[in-house]
């Protein structure tokens, strides 16, 4: 059994990102990611590769149902990251956890899954 | 600052139009458009228009940006916008550009994309001497 993710919870430039208290694959993004959160949120995902790698885990879930809204500089981050997974051996999948009743949310995630549909998992909340 | 702006022209556009799936695809047009203008204006002057013009049966909402610009990024929003328009299916241009991007460090360059694939808007723009002019529209039902 894992322990809990080793992450930091950070409140930076308009996003919260951290671990789900004592889950050991699951993060949370919440707030809005404007071109000033894109470097938080990169920084952020490096880390949590770094996590998923050392500890080997067939997946990680993200909770963005609190993320009211992240502009294209925030999404290429996402974007980076999720091509990174894909071209480096696909070692875990990545399963984001929707609200579908935000527009941008049924928009942004589907394009993220048509970059690497074989490592993004989509699933409504 | 982005943000700000677009929810406070968001509240705005929601005072004329009560279609909660037009305003959310403007409201990501209007982040990506002011960020645009934020990043890429050389000088204090801008402009953010929103228009509504209504029709018996289908009204036309736009958002407008102007900005003054380095001529290199006059030239380069001037070859975004013409690619983004003559691209005959704009999700797989906008996949296209992600794919190709996404090994690239910096500035995602997407935002344009974003509004067209994403938002369903179409995008235009105009250069006057050193002042780039940049409209998104759609067309909704007329609520009245």
């Amino acid at each position: 059994m894992n322990a809990p993710l080793d992450l930091p919870y950070v409140e930076e430039e308009g996003l919260t990102l951290g671990p789900v208290p004592g889950a050991v694959d699951r993060v949370r993004f919440a707030g809005t990611g404007e071109a000033e959160g894109a470097a938080v949120l990169d920084r952020f995902l490096g880390l949590l590769h770094q996590q998923v790698l050392a500890r080997e885990l067939p997946e990680i879930s993200i909770e963005l149902e609190a993320l009211e809204f992240i502009n294209s500089s925030c999404l290429k981050a996402m974007v980076a990251w999720i091509y990174k997974v894909d071209t480096e051996g696909r070692p875990y999948k990545i399963r984001l956890l929707r609200d579908a009743s935000l527009h941008w949310q049924r928009t942004s995630i589907a394009t993220l899954q048509r970059l690497a549909p074989d490592v993004v998992i989509i699933q409504e909340r | 600052m982005a943000g700000k702006i677009a929810n406070w022209l968001i509240d705005f556009c929601q005072m004329a139009i009560e279609d909660l799936e037009t305003t959310s695809r403007l409201h990501m047009a209007a982040h990506e458009l002011i960020e645009n203008v934020l990043k890429y204006g050389s000088s204090p002057e801008v402009g953010l228009e929103f228009e509504l013009e209504r029709g018996d049966t289908r009204s036309i909402v736009r958002l407008r940006t102007r900005n003054t610009a380095a001529p290199e990024q006059l030239r380069e929003v001037t070859r975004r916008v013409s690619e983004l328009k003559a691209a005959p299916d704009p999700i797989a241009y906008y996949d296209r550009l992600i794919r190709s991007t996404a090994p690239v460090a910096g500035m995602s360059g997407l935002g344009l994309a974003r509004i067209r694939a994403e938002a369903g808007l179409d995008v235009d723009c105009s250069v006057e001497g050193r002042e780039v002019s940049i409209v998104v529209q759609t067309t909704m039902r007329s609520d009245r």
